[in-house]
């Protein structure tokens, strides 16, 4: 039986498959967040918890599953999440924008927390496996990552693409050095509320 | 990689407009927006600058201080040239006389200046120095352009959504009064909620709903069938 990458081939086909169904998926999700948002989109917080629904409804669908949370993988999530706020504040110090009320991020936080830990779930957790059984693993880093990118375009515009592939390229680092989806969930949530609390 | 990545991520960052959102993403916390007249008045910035000569003028930014700010400029290395000291400034100021042709002015008109201590108003020292200014609409369908009023006339400029979703940014080799226009084609006036024509929301609604769900069954269907 021919195989690629040491998989057997009926196993490459279902991921083939698996990846083209949650790319498209994908694609639905974030059309979906950006016809439900309406004219401010980035700031609908009804979007964005039908965007985690949607999300997470396909994961779990592809066969994704959170798995046990380990503390070495909390660990690295914690310094990926370093990183990214270093790399902010080293790369645009300067930038600081002002910092929205206590009351505000009371809710804004969970709200940000679930759609990073949704995203994660989906792109780093279900299609990165499924790339992964694919195509191997640098396939499933540079798709991850651009799909990241492209995905923002709806809710920042295309200037926001430089930073999100770079984005996507670490947290898809961090979920290859780990072998899990939870490092650069707890990354990715951590960094965004960054924005929020710094 | 992970170490490339890192560095991609701080160079990425010196270049990126500061307009990239809660740092990466997430649901942006916005305030509703501040009209000149309105009982929450919007908010000017200044900042002051000492004498600079050619090419000494260091990378700054002015912005305002709403949640996201309705205006912010980006100054790069070598923007300005004075021998005396000089302030930026960013102001709200009540519509002038002439209106862009092109459509209708959205959210407040921003006076951006910069001005020496002696009165002398100074400009970027050329087009590849353009300082970069990003203002914020009322909303963001349709896309909004930023003009710049020259004398009588509104002059468009190269404008890109950028930010929160309702700011948009562009560059300037000139500063004076700016301002988001809504375009005729867009209907109704700058102000919030669904006004202007454009796609059917419900109908793509649905259809996105119904096209995730059968993504989702053929999802399920091939996860039973590899463990089965």
């Amino acid at each position: 039986m021919s195989s690629r990458g040491g998989y057997p081939a009926a196993l490459t086909a279902t991921s083939a498959a698996r990846s083209g169904l949650l790319l498209a998926g994908l694609a639905g999700a974030v059309g979906l967040r950006a016809a439900a948002g309406g004219d401010r989109v980035a700031a609908s917080t009804p979007a964005a918890l039908l965007f985690v629904g949607a999300l997470l409804a396909l994961a779990g669908a592809a066969g994704w599953r959170p798995g046990t949370l380990r503390a070495r993988h909390v660990a690295a999530g914690v310094l990926g999440a370093a990183v990214l706020v270093g790399a902010w504040w080293l790369g645009a110090g300067a930038r600081l924008h002002p910092t929205v009320g206590v009351a505000t991020l009371a809710w804004w936080s969970p709200v940000v927390v679930a759609v990073a830990v949704a995203e994660e779930a989906l792109l780093r957790g279900a299609l990165f496996t499924a790339l992964q059984e694919w195509r191997g693993p640098q396939v499933a880093l540079a798709v991850t990552s651009v799909a990241f990118a492209v995905m923002h375009i709806p809710l920042y515009g295309v200037g926001a693409v430089p930073l999100d592939l770079a984005v996507g390229l670490w947290l898809g680092g961090l979920r290859l050095v780990t072998g899990t989806w939870t490092a650069p969930a707890v990354a990715h949530a951590l960094a965004d509320l960054a924005g929020g609390w710094l | 990689m992970l170490v490339l990545a890192a560095v991609l991520l701080t160079v990425v960052w010196r270049v990126a407009p500061a307009a990239s959102p809660p740092i990466y993403d997430g649901v942006c916390a916005a305030d509703p927006y501040r009209a000149l007249g309105s009982s929450t008045p919007p908010s000017s910035a200044t900042k002051m600058y000492g004498p600079v000569t050619a090419g000494s003028f260091q990378t700054s930014e002015v912005v305002t201080t709403e949640t996201p700010p309705q205006a912010q400029l980006l100054l790069v290395d070598g923007t300005f040239v004075s021998p005396e000291p000089f302030t930026v400034s960013i102001t709200p100021i009540a519509p002038p006389g002439p209106q862009p042709s092109d459509g209708s002015i959205d959210g407040n008109v921003y006076r951006i200046l910069a001005v020496t201590a002696s009165g002398k108003q100074l400009n970027p020292v050329d087009a590849a120095h353009s300082a970069t200014l990003l203002l914020r609409g009322t909303g963001m369908n349709p896309a909004r352009t930023m003009e710049r009023l020259d004398g009588t006339t509104w002059t468009g400029l190269r404008t890109l959504l950028a930010g929160c979703g309702d700011t948009f940014e562009a560059a300037t080799p000139r500063l004076g009064d700016f301002a988001l226009v809504v375009p005729k084609q867009g209907g109704g006036g700058g102000g919030g909620g669904g006004g202007g024509s454009g796609p059917p929301l419900v109908p793509i609604v649905i259809g996105l709903v119904v096209i995730l769900l059968a993504v989702t069954l053929g999802l399920i269907r091939l996860n039973r069938s590899r463990s089965g």
